[in-house]
């Protein structure tokens, strides 16, 4: 049970970080960005043959991971953004759930299907038992990377002036132009942002699930989910819902035996859909547009 | 070269016809078609072709259900290949491991997809956009881990094989008489949905996606017709999955995930989302591309990806709303800059006339606050049978709120509204439309591309209707309904003088003559109360001169008619009774000339 907790809390945080991800697009541009959970992918494989086949240290092939993961997000902002703000909500996401489509496509091109291991960056040095848990360096890092980006970002989010200027650009990002934000960079902050919040869960990530080009999608779609249960307009319900999935997951796995795992999350939110039309803490002003 | 339809109208001999040489040529075409479609095993000798034919086929029924969601309803769903799965599982788990009867396993299987639909739907209804569509998502998942997590019955991720076919009279169905048979199901299928397009129903739907407030407030249940597309939806894509699992004999989850269903809508848009043809179209276009493709089927997804990113922001139409556009501009001749004649309004109903003498509003003691804003404050005010009520104030004085709350947009705060007797506490719009309340809107909120006559249809759907199975089956009292409703829809025009421009797309008329049009629209739900919001805004002198003879006309028949204007000139010639607004708070109510000399209105209006 308190095992279960604990892993559930590990996921969690993970689905938080991509939760966060989709959170940080959509307060800013009102736009779904659907290609993330293929951006996770990317980052993981692009990282993985930097270090276990051309032979780089680790560290060097996270940079060239995260920097083109950068890029590719950047390059989707470039090729559609401004179109897809045109859009209404539901045929933007059917684009960038195509250019997803597109980049796990081009993945199997690239890599093929076959999956491999994924070396975990911190080792998996066991430290201390928790219950019938042996709790490894591998969990503690996620935690305290977890921990420390979310933190991080909440600042960003709440404290400083750019998640102001972020805020505000949700909100019309007409008039922000005309108040002398920079509204093309403020946008492009918030993809970059995310593309690295993609990168740090892929290599969390990456251990669990192994290297291979079919990761992505369900880890997207399930941050997509946790970003949707607590409200996809706040950032802080985004990753509260990351980690109810997370531990929802884990106990339904230990209550119903590990098939159900794969279904709890999404009857979970259709229930709660269904009862809270946009999220937990979702705000009913933007249901028209959303 | 023939003409638009507004210039058919002109002279019924040629409409005639023209209607009927375009008919017979139809008829012509759609028996070729089909005389084709029965030919084609005889062409075709190669059962792996004729396979593909089937699988085509069954999913241009597939695609076809997903549009009346999704094209018509604009309501997305990506969990269509979910309903199509839980039809073919049902039917194969009763014939194969149970040993019902193939026959009633079907039954049974059609019935719980439209059950699994209606429940989906349920659970979706108050939902919009991106939420929407994660709730399909989910539920497709959700369906298919279902299919994992019961082996016994599906034999799980190894799939299901040796489902049995079955007997049609006394013939067991082999590859070829099941290709009959899905031919079938296809031509019923469109058949249905033709006739769907053609009924009241289907101009209900594009209000509901184009303009939902209007449709909500002209007598129509939003959520409930959404429900409703939803279940048809299901039962149509469920019988193709029925016969998809006979047909094929074998089954496999993995044609029933989620990315199938983007697959679905892919073929949806590529053909064209509100082309009865549309989506049979992308179904067999992306169904035959991977046979020239060979080797490269797993990259077929670069395929779906590239089709639907053109389609969405190229060409939203698809390849036959293209086509179909690309025909009309050659054939249909529309000359610039025509005027429309307003003829003299004629209106006589017998329905609010006589015996009432009670209020036909009561508004008491209402109050409305948004946050620490209070919009209206202990307002009170009562509107007589055949009364025109002038509403006016400042801007921002709470006229439109208490017009909001009055329909049921918003419920009051405090105090109530009471319509002939009956509390709006607890009523939604559209049945506070029925209790008899007729309004139109500030921006003219018709949908630009049906006709004139067409919009009008909107609001009396709700009274002159067929039953969503009578439609689909194209019973008779199908077409005698959709014939009252075209006839009393045309009555609604020439009551505003307007019958000239019955056929023209509304979009193309003047911002005035929508005006017209919206008030129209309002008298089908047969209104006791007509709300209208600032009808004079932007009307020319002759127009504004109509708009007064119209709502005298109106008013003659017994009809209570609340106006919202700012044109003091308008109102002071028409009004009966006038009620003043200020900051929320009523500050005056009386006859024109009084108020005309009350200080406190002139205060309000002039500032002290």
């Amino acid at each position: 049970m308190i095992e279960s907790l604990f892993a559930g809390l590990l996921t969690g945080g993970i689905y938080a970080l991509v939760a966060l991800a989709y959170s940080i697009i959509y307060t800013t541009t009102r736009v779904v960005n659907f290609a993330i959970g293929e951006l996770i992918m990317i980052a993981a494989m692009v990282t993985f043959t930097g270090s276990a086949l051309w032979g780089l240290p680790l560290i060097s092939a996270l940079v060239i991971g995260c920097a083109i993961t950068v890029l590719i997000n950047l390059v989707i902002k470039a090729a559609a953004l401004s179109r897809l703000q045109k859009l209404d909500p539901i045929t933007a996401l059917l684009v960038t759930l195509s250019f997803g489509l597109l980049l796990v496509t081009g993945g199997q091109l690239v890599w093929g299907t076959a999956g491999a291991s994924f070396p975990s960056i911190f080792g998996k040095i066991p430290l201390f038992n928790l219950g019938s848990l042996i709790v490894t360096t591998q969990d503690i890092v996620t935690i305290i990377i977890v921990g420390v980006i979310l933190f991080v970002v909440d600042l960003i989010q709440h404290r400083a002036i750019l998640g102001k200027s972020m805020q505000a650009a949700a909100e019309d990002q007409e008039a922000c132009g005309v108040v002398g934000i920079n509204i093309g960079w403020i946008n492009a902050v918030a993809f970059n942002m995310a593309a690295i919040l993609c990168t740090i869960a892929a290599v969390l990530i990456a251990p669990i699930a192994g290297a291979n080009v079919r990761i992505g999608t369900m880890v997207g779609l399930k941050g997509f989910a946790a970003g949707i249960l607590g409200g996809l307009t706040n950032g802080r319900s985004a990753i509260v819902g990351g980690l109810i999935f997370g531990v929802a997951e884990s106990l339904s796995g230990y209550f119903f035996g590990g098939e159900s795992k794969e279904s709890i999350i999404f009857v979970v939110l259709m229930i709660i859909l269904a009862i809270r039309p946009t999220g937990l803490w979702g705000e009913t002003r933007w249901q028209r547009e959303a | 070269m023939s003409v638009h339809p507004a210039y058919q109208a002109e002279s019924s001999l040629w409409r005639s016809i023209s209607q009927r040489a375009g008919a017979s040529w139809r008829s012509l075409w759609i028996v070729l078609a089909i005389i084709g479609f029965l030919s084609l095993p005889a062409v075709i000798s190669n059962p792996y072709y004729m396979r593909f034919l089937e699988i085509a086929a069954l999913y241009g029924i597939a695609a076809l259900a997903l549009s009346l969601v999704y094209g018509k309803g604009g309501i997305v769903s990506l969990g269509h290949m979910g309903l199509f799965g839980i039809g073919a599982y049902i039917s194969a788990v009763l014939s194969l491991k149970f040993g019902w009867p193939v026959w009633i396993a079907m039954i049974v299987a059609v019935v719980v997809s439209g059950f699994a639909g209606w429940l989906l739907a349920l659970s979706s209804a108050r939902l919009v956009g991106v939420y929407l569509a994660m709730t399909t998502v989910a539920f497709n998942i959700v369906v298919e881990r279902l299919i994992v997590q019961f082996p016994d019955l599906t034999d799980a991720a190894a799939g299901m094989i040796n489902i049995p076919t079955f007997n049609l009279f006394g013939h067991l169905l082999d590859l070829e008489s099941f290709y009959y048979l899905i031919l079938l199901a296809w031509l019923v299928s469109l058949y249905m949905v033709h006739n769907f397009n053609t009924s009241s129903w289907n101009l209900v739907t594009n209000s509901l996606r184009e303009t939902p407030t209007a449709c909500l407030f002209m007598g129509n249940s939003v959520p409930g017709l959404k429900v409703l597309l939803f279940v048809v939806s299901a039962i149509i894509i469920g019988g193709a999955g029925v016969l998809f699992a006979h047909m094929m004999g074998r089954l496999n989850y993995n044609n029933f995930t989620w990315d199938q269903s983007v697959v679905l809508l892919a073929m949806v848009v590529l053909g064209g989302k509100r082309e009865l043809l549309g989506p049979s179209t992308g179904a067999a276009i992306l169904i035959f591309i991977p046979i020239f493709f060979g080797g490269l089927v797993e990259y077929m997804n670069i395929v779906y990806a590239l089709i639907i990113l053109f389609f969405l922001l190229v060409t939203p139409t698809g390849i036959i709303g293209w086509i179909r556009r690309g025909w009309n501009q050659a054939r249909v001749f529309l000359p610039q800059g025509r005027e429309w004649k307003l003829t003299h309004p004629v209106y006589s109903v017998n329905y609010a006339r006589g015996g009432d003498t009670r209020p036909i509003v009561e508004v008491v003691n209402v109050t409305k606050t948004f946050g620490g804003l209070t919009a209206l404050r202990n307002v009170s005010l009562s509107i007589q049978p055949g009364q025109i009520h002038a509403l006016i104030g400042p801007n921002g004085a709470g006229k439109t709120t208490l017009v909001n709350v009055m329909t049921g947009l918003y419920p009051p705060d405090g105090g109530d509204v009471r319509i002939r007797g009956t509390s709006v506490r607890g009523k939604t719009p559209d049945k506070i439309a029925l209790l008899g309340v007729g309004r139109t809107f500030q921006q003219p909120s018709l949908v630009a591309e049906m006709t004139t006559a067409e919009n009008m249809q909107v609001a009396i759907h709700h009274r002159l209707r067929a039953g969503i199975v009578s439609t689909l089956l194209g019973l008779p009292r199908h077409h005698r309904m959709r014939a009252a409703a075209r006839s009393e829809a045309l009555d609604s025009l020439h009551a505003v003088g307007l019958a000239d421009a019955a056929n023209v797309p509304v979009g193309q008329l003047p911002h005035g003559y929508q005006r017209l049009v919206e008030i129209a629209r309002a008298l089908g739900v047969h209104p006791r109360l007509l709300i209208v919001d600032e009808p004079a805004a932007g009307l020319a002198p002759k127009e504004m001169e109509h708009l007064q003879r119209l709502l005298q006309v109106i008013r003659s028949n017994g009809i209570a008619i609340l106006v919202i204007e700012h044109n003091m000139e308008f109102i002071m010639s028409i009004a009966d009774w006038i009620s003043v607004l200020d900051f929320g708070v009523r500050i005056a109510e009386g006859l024109p000339a009084e108020i005309q000399r009350n200080e406190a209105v002139l205060a309000a209006y002039l500032g002290e």
